[in-house]
């Protein structure tokens, strides 16, 4: 992953996204972007299969 | 749908951006795919109480 | 006589129950001094004067026949517009919600007017809990009782700023990154933030399902206690609700704490961010008022700061966005600029991180829970600094911003924030005390000893208190 993206690029996930930004908050969110993207790579680490999401289904009265 | 781009971005272009690599074979069976997968996350995309919560939840305590 | 609006809700309760307090007297005062004085403050987006005075009476006649509910009968108190209450709109602060009038109450809201809370009015709050100290809203943002050019905090700007300035005796608050201990550290004042499951969900809106929470934000942590005596229900409305057994709050906040290991979180403040050398000498100096009162302290290692920041922000801003993300593309225009940037971010966030930050929380959980065996409670700051300037804080998105707070977001457990003394400015220092997961009773009776050990719950905001006494 590139630690930068270029204002073509990133109205392109915009795009995408459907959503759209101001020119004026174009240069905030790209770097707020960039940001996301470095912890997304600090997350993305070798885990076993029982690294299980915190997150669980209980079903009604359990 | 608001959702959907104006000009559809090629598959190529996100299996490239997710760094995936798929031979010309699967390329079309893909495609399919990805279509079901998008039909199937516009059918549930409705307009939703905010009560309704995902089923999946935190929990720290045991009964 | 303590003024009135100097009570907490321990002081006022027993002249309450032995009718030496009217509700009556008690909320009409409090709705004049919001009259008098939140024009400045802004901690209201609306008050309900014919409301709470009906709800006054009723608890007049209730309590003048003999039948008292408990130590919230007849307590004046607010709650962070986000709250449902039926009938009465519900903003979360946005134009979007502008008009937003909920068909029932909150379960929190429900067992609040139960337990014969008065209703005073709806607070002011970041934009959805989430947009920050925003000036392009319907209503304008609170400010800090301390000093009015600064900054109370947020999300639940206007619980703290409330409770700070004597405009209600207790508040709710929500809590997904900090946003009940934020403004509790900056405003000087007692927050909550329970352990998750603890207090329903229900009816509030959401922010992000899974690290959400609601809280009391009181002057003191005793008064936090009472409140969770009624707060503390099991929900079955609530998916995330826990089905466990009420600790005995008030009872938990009159005993005292020796012999309790408390574990201080050193490398969070001294090595992973920056901290203001005040809140560190504010947080040193509680250490020493702990030994002294017979507790052992020693220094604990949890995974780093960004450890937690990482997953919190993948994790918030995907639910944040899957909540908002119809209404964010169809009436972008209803949302303020901080709430409409930081929402959108969860757009940039696949599924496949969201999972594996969800298998990193348990990791998380799972290392506290082992530090958890060695100590009864951890201390570190609420904020790294005091209040900043009303403004100051700006969007500052794409920068990192440590967090003490959204740590225990992440692990579900139950935090505190404390007023540790105050600045050279005059502003308050501030302290987390966090405990195990169902041990709210436990971190609640940490922070009674404290404040009960030292002199900061006396002090008032002074110009407030000049103001008052102006006025009496």
């Amino acid at each position: 992953m590139s630690e930068t993206i270029s204002t073509e690029a990133f109205q392109v996930l915009l795009d995408r996204a459907g959503i759209s930004v101001s020119p004026a908050n174009m240069e905030e969110m790209r770097s707020a972007y960039m940001m996301l993207q470095a912890m997304r790579e600090r997350v993305r680490q070798p885990r076993g299969y029982d690294a299980e999401p915190a997150h669980i289904f209980a079903p009604a009265g359990r | 749908m608001t959702d959907t781009p104006a000009t559809p971005i090629p598959i190529e272009a996100k299996l490239a951006e997710y760094g995936l690599r798929v031979g010309p074979e699967t390329l079309e069976s893909l495609k399919g795919s990805v279509a079901d997968l998008e039909t199937a996350a516009r059918n549930i995309r409705v307009k939703r109480s905010y009560l309704q919560e995902p089923i999946h939840a935190l929990r720290l305590w045991t009964k | 006589m303590t003024a009135l609006h100097n009570l907490t809700i321990a002081e006022a309760a027993p002249l309450l129950k032995a009718k030496k307090l009217s509700p009556v007297e008690l909320t009409a005062s409090y709705l004049s001094r919001i009259e008098a004085f939140d024009g400045q403050l802004n901690a209201y987006i609306r008050v309900l004067p014919e409301q709470a005075m009906a709800a006054a009476r009723k608890a007049e006649g209730e309590i003048m026949k003999g039948a008292y509910k408990g130590p919230l009968h007849g307590v004046p108190i607010g709650l962070k517009d986000i709250y449902n209450t039926k009938g009465i709109p519900t903003t979360g602060h946005s134009a979007l919600y502008k008009d937003h009038v909920p068909e029932a109450d909150a379960t929190t809201t429900r067992l609040l007017a139960e337990a014969g809370t008065i209703l005073l009015g709806k607070l002011s709050t970041w934009e959805f809990a989430i947009g920050g100290t925003s000036f392009d809203l319907p209503w304008p943002p609170a400010k800090n009782p301390w000093n009015l050019a600064h900054d109370p905090a947020g999300s639940s700007s206007g619980s703290g700023a409330a409770i700070a300035a004597g405009l209600a005796m207790g508040s709710m608050g929500t809590d997904t990154g900090g946003s009940i201990r934020g403004p509790a550290a900056w405003c000087g004042i007692s927050g909550l933030k329970p352990t998750y499951g603890l207090v329903s969900r229900r009816g509030i809106l959401p922010l992000s399902f899974s690290l959400d929470h609601g809280g009391p934000m009181c002057w003191t942590s005793e008064d936090c206690a009472l409140m969770m005596e009624v707060l503390a229900q099991h929900d079955p409305l609530d998916p995330g609700s826990a089905d466990v057994a009420k600790p005995d709050f008030a009872g938990s906040v009159q005993k005292d704490v020796k012999g309790l290991r408390i574990g201080v979180v050193r490398h969070f403040f001294e090595s992973d961010a920056e901290i203001d050398p005040e809140i560190k000498a504010g947080i040193e100096a509680a250490l020493v008022t702990f030994r002294e009162l017979g507790c052992e302290v020693m220094d604990v290692t949890l995974s780093p700061l960004s450890a937690y920041g990482d997953v919190a922000a993948l994790i918030s801003r995907s639910e944040a966005f899957a909540f908002h993300e119809e209404t964010l593309k169809a009436t972008p225009e209803l949302y303020g600029e901080l709430a409409r940037q930081r929402i959108m971010m969860g757009a940039f966030i696949r599924a496949c991180d969201y999972v594996n930050a969800l298998r990193e929380r348990g990791r998380l959980i799972a290392e506290i829970a082992t530090v958890f065996e060695s100590v009864d409670v951890l201390i570190c700051p609420t904020m790294p600094g005091v209040a900043p300037k009303l403004g100051d804080l700006g969007n500052m998105m794409s920068r990192s911003r440590p967090s003490f707070t959204r740590v225990f977001n992440l692990t579900g457990s139950p935090a505190l924030s404390v007023c540790s003394g105050f600045s050279a400015a005059g502003l308050p220092l501030n302290m987390q005390i966090v405990g195990r997961p169902f041990q709210d009773d436990l971190v609640l009776r940490v922070g009674s000893a404290f404040e009960k050990a030292t002199a900061f719950r006396d002090l008032r905001p002074a110009q407030w208190a000049q103001q008052a006494l102006a006025a009496e």
